[in-house]
């Protein structure tokens, strides 16, 4: 039944956006963290999404004859470190500041972060408002000569 | 690149096929008949005048298995409830959406008790 794969497909996505807020949350929590357990300050994380295709070994046989099966969504592939120069503010009062008086804060932009939340809210949304599609042309499909 | 889903997704029900699919049968539903060679043609298959087919694709069978992936469906949206309800760790959307799979599956089950009963009136009403 291929309603059921457009739900899988769009409550992928749905997880995905989850996790991306997930992210976000977590960038916004630790903005001013000037300490881990690595040593430096926090460092912004991101999600990297790929399509989730079957992974078997059919799968990838198909593939290379040009037959690639319907995907499946999308999944979380890693959650990666930003390698952005962290910002450094002088307090020299400041327990982790360096010997000039430097604090290392994290490389988190409040903005970027802001911009990334009411993305993930949107693709959500519009994931959602895939799924509701879909449920729709299925009960319209019931209701034929019901 | 071997790609390592981080959040994975949990299984959805399996599709409402209308083919048994081996290994998941419905309960009380006798396995699939293993693949055999061609058998000469048996009485019952003289009776239909068909090829001989596999006992579990016969019609009831394959409406038990089906009732039996509704009750799949209904049981694994149940457990996420009961899950949420308990406080433990749930995707508000996993649980929506196995939900709404469940409903639209029962929907669907009564659309095909409508239309057999609808079958079966009209057997009944038929004048010999």
């Amino acid at each position: 039944m291929s309603l059921l794969s457009t739900m899988r497909a769009s409550a992928s996505a749905l997880t995905a956006e989850r996790a991306r807020m997930d992210i976000v949350a977590n960038n916004v929590a630790n903005i001013n963290t000037t300490r881990t357990d690595t040593g430096g300050p926090y460092k912004r994380l991101q999600v990297v999404f790929s399509p989730d295709r079957p992974q078997t070994f059919m799968a990838r046989f198909a593939a290379f004859f040009g037959r690639a099966e319907m995907p499946r969504g999308v999944q979380v592939n890693r959650i990666k470190e930003d390698t952005a120069p962290p910002k450094f503010v002088y307090d020299p009062t400041h327990p982790d500041a360096d010997a000039s008086g430097f604090v290392q804060y994290p490389n988190v932009d409040i903005v970027q972060e802001m911009t990334d939340m009411m993305g993930a809210t949107r693709a959500y949304e519009a994931n959602v408002t895939v799924m509701n599609a879909a449920k729709s042309m299925a009960m319209r499909a019931l209701d034929i000569r019901a | 690149m071997a790609i390592t889903p981080i959040y994975s997704n949990p299984p959805m029900p399996g599709a409402i096929s209308p083919l048994p699919a081996p290994g998941a049968m419905g309960p009380g539903a006798t396995g699939p008949a293993a693949p055999t060679a061609p058998l000469a043609p048996t009485s019952d298959s003289k009776l239909v005048g068909g090829t001989p087919s596999p006992a579990s694709t016969d019609f009831p069978n394959m409406l038990k298995n089906m009732l039996g992936q509704l009750n799949d469906l209904a049981q694994q949206a149940d457990g996420l409830a009961a899950k949420a309800a308990g406080g433990e760790d749930v995707d508000l959307h996993q649980l929506m959406v196995s939900m709404d799979t469940a409903s639209l599956g029962f929907d669907l089950g009564v659309q095909v008790r409508n239309r057999l009963l609808e079958a079966y009136q009209e057997i009944t009403k038929m004048s010999v």
